[in-house]
């Protein structure tokens, strides 16, 4: 088939992709040499192209980075204090295994005690709660270590590491209360 | 984080033509990102940003053809001012100067998507999938957009040469 400007104009804009790059660009320069309209085009579209490419580089300003530091250091703190989110990557861990052996601690203790409910501290805990925990804690402790896709991996990580600390979180309080004479 | 952030603001910039509005947004789309941070894929942190930026930019543009705009539309010129682009002698960055406010004044002319597919493709350095995959089009579409706005730039350019040649002539 003979090269013509149709074809040029093709592969000037990416329709044109088959075969060899660099074929399709000799091809292109070699029409270029032949006809003066697809030449200026060309030229045209370089220039536009490189004045996009060229766009200054706009410095985002100071005051937004402050202000970004101060909401995200408050977050930060908050997330903390609540057990959310943690920036100590070993911290997070030895959380969350204190959690899940908190939590199998928590069904044993369910187990033993027959299997309906529980009582620590004063917190009854209903039946929904401990087949809830005992769901939560199956289906992680199943999945820890698994190849498994990104949504599973969020419902994992969620339970194994903001859950179960929070368990964790929540019987800390409770022993302490204890402690102080509760 | 830095890597990204004055990126995503010259993008913002440039499609929101409102300094302001470009800060916000910007602030917005990194909060975002920390609040969604255990669930963003990792190695695809700057599609993610740009998806954000983008989509929240469009909601902004299409509130502001209901109310009335309270910021200051910017320049041109004033972009290329506020530019780190100062290197080399006063007559490269004068002539620098007049060809980025040539082509910002021809974006401004198109629509927003193929104003923000252009940027993407050649300011941000983002391939057609990506962009297909940000704005949820297919490949082709892409490039129909790529090939429609680089038309349009290009006839805007030579309108512009036209009338600046008329108004030398006129002056003579």
């Amino acid at each position: 088939m003979k090269y013509n400007c149709e074809l040029f104009m093709r592969s000037l804009d990416g329709f044109q992709m088959s075969g060899n790059k660099n074929l399709r660009r000799l091809k292109m320069w070699r029409h270029r040499r032949k006809c003066k309209s697809c030449a200026d085009l060309w030229e045209r579209d370089r220039e536009v192209i490189n004045m996009l490419k060229q766009l200054p580089v706009l410095q985002c300003p100071d005051s937004v980075n402050e202000r970004l530091k101060d909401i995200i250091g408050e977050e930060n703190k908050t997330a903390r204090f609540y057990g959310r989110r943690t920036n100590a990557g070993a911290g997070r861990w030895i959380l969350a295994g204190a959690g899940l052996v908190l939590g199998i601690f928590f069904i044993i203790m369910v187990d033993r005690q027959g299997g309906s409910s529980i009582e620590i501290s004063s917190q009854k805990y209903t039946q929904e709660e401990i087949a809830q925990a005992r769901a939560q804690l199956k289906w992680t402790v199943g999945h820890v270590g698994k190849k498994i896709n990104k949504a599973k991996k969020n419902v994992v990580e969620d339970i194994f590491f903001q859950e179960l600390p929070r368990a964790v979180h929540r019987s800390l309080k409770q022993s302490l209360s204890m402690i102080k004479g509760g | 984080m830095a890597e990204f952030r004055d990126g995503i603001y010259s993008y913002l910039c440039y499609l929101l033509k409102n300094r302001e509005d470009a800060e916000d947004v910007t602030q917005e789309v990194f909060i975002r990102l920390w609040n969604h941070w255990d669930r963003v894929d990792q190695a695809r942190v700057k599609s993610w940003l740009m998806r954000v930026a983008h989509n929240r930019s469009i909601d902004l543009i299409r509130q502001k053809k209901t109310v009335v705009s309270q910021g200051r539309i910017m320049s041109p010129l004033e972009y290329v001012e506020r530019s780190m682009s100062a290197e080399g002698t006063p007559e490269t960055i004068y002539e620098n100067n007049e060809k980025h406010a040539a082509i910002l004044t021809a974006l401004k002319q198109l629509p927003e998507k193929m104003h923000s597919i252009l940027l993407m493709h050649y300011f941000q350095g983002m391939k057609y999938k990506e962009i297909g995959e940000i704005l949820n089009i297919t490949i082709s579409d892409v490039k129909v957009s790529v090939h429609r706005g680089k038309k349009l730039l290009r006839d805007s350019m030579i309108m512009q040469e036209a009338n600046c040649l008329m108004g030398a002539h006129d002056e003579v």
